[in-house]
């Protein structure tokens, strides 16, 4: 099977047992790692150049679990901003993850609240794209399959964020090997691969475009983070409202 | 261990689980309205959509028209495999070797 494919076969899918889910979301998390690889890097030698320990690195990926706002928390601690402000920060460049769980809930409604509350625990933007993808294209999302895909990308951020720490120093130039760019690669490949098949090219194009635009005035007033929270919200307003 | 740096993981914590956790628990327990089980599912592209935009356009919260030159020119091949090809792990090394390419030569 080829890697980052999901096959359509669901005969073959009704006859696998559970740990074949689990190793597909595992297997299905394989495109995310060069990002995570290199995020991480990231993270864990600015972490580093922030004064924070390996322990300190590692448990902030572990705990906050967020790219973009580990880096603005640590930047902050360099500049010994007060907790409260650090805490509030960390909250609206998260922010975004409300949407994102709020898509996907409607295809768990039949787990128990614990069990969502974990597959809700590990959202990320990665897992929430790759799970969207998934669940336009089978009209559902296996509950072990999710689990090998957060856990996989969960122990990646860990161990990528450790790993920069402890090496940051002696890495040449992360950037000449282009893994800084596989997120948005990746990012480009999901938004594809969303769009083919599931929706019309027209009102997915409208989406996009309306999307961009509102990001990018969005720029001159507020901060990314939050731009981007304006501007997937307008998104998804305008394919409400547009006819097919 | 140093008191300062973990209160704000344990806060950080705290903060980023309660957007990630509230919806996919209470969401999924309540029938939604059509036209808001409706907007959930544009939610990705749009989210996606200005993800992109804002890893090639923006640079330190401002938006720069010509863009990131060479993640643009990288961008074009990614396109191209991921449409031609419904492979993600294909479509991201030719995002990353395009792009290490692209920087080689310039």
């Amino acid at each position: 099977m080829e890697l980052g494919k999901i096959p359509n076969d669901s005969l073959e899918i009704k006859n696998k047992n559970n740990s074949y889910y689990f190793i597909k979301g595992v297997k299905d998390c394989i495109p995310t790692i060069f990002g995570y690889i290199s995020l991480g890097l990231a993270c864990g030698i600015l972490s580093k150049s922030c004064g924070l320990t390996v322990w300190e690195a590692m448990g902030m990926s572990a705990f906050v679990y967020g790219g973009s706002s580990q880096f603005i928390a640590s930047s902050m601690i360099l500049s010994s901003s007060p907790i409260p402000s650090i805490i509030f920060t960390i909250f609206f460049v998260n922010f975004r993850h409300l949407f994102m769980s709020a898509s996907v809930a409607p295809y768990f409604k039949q787990n128990s609240v614990l069990k969502n509350f974990f597959i809700g625990l590990l959202l990320t933007d990665e897992t929430f794209v790759v799970a969207s993808a998934e669940a336009l294209r089978n009209k559902k999302i296996n509950n072990l399959w999710i689990t090998g895909l957060n856990i996989t990308a969960y122990i990646n951020w860990i161990l990528a964020t450790g790993i920069g720490v402890l090496i940051g120093g002696f890495i040449p130039d992360y950037k000449a090997l282009g893994l800084d760019f596989a997120l948005t690669a990746m990012f480009i490949g999901l938004l594809i691969s969303s769009v083919k098949g599931n929706i019309k090219i027209r009102k997915a194009l409208i989406i996009i475009i309306v999307s961009a635009i509102v990001l990018i005035v969005s720029t001159i007033y507020v901060s990314t983070s939050i731009g981007v929270i304006i501007s997937a919200v307008a998104g998804a307003l305008i394919g409400v409202v547009i006819k097919e | 261990m140093n008191f300062y740096v973990w209160s704000v993981i344990i806060g950080g914590c705290i903060v980023t689980m309660l957007p990630r956790v509230l919806p996919i628990t209470i969401l999924s327990k309540i029938k939604l309205n059509k036209k808001v089980e409706e907007f959930l599912t544009y939610v990705p592209i749009s989210i996606l959509a200005s993800l992109i935009v804002a890893e090639l356009f923006i640079t330190d919260n401002k938006f720069f028209i010509q863009g990131k030159s060479l993640e643009l020119l990288a961008a074009i091949p990614t396109i191209i495999i991921a449409l031609k090809k419904n492979n993600l792990l294909l479509t991201v090394l030719t995002g990353v070797i395009s792009i290490a390419i692209l920087r080689l030569i310039f």
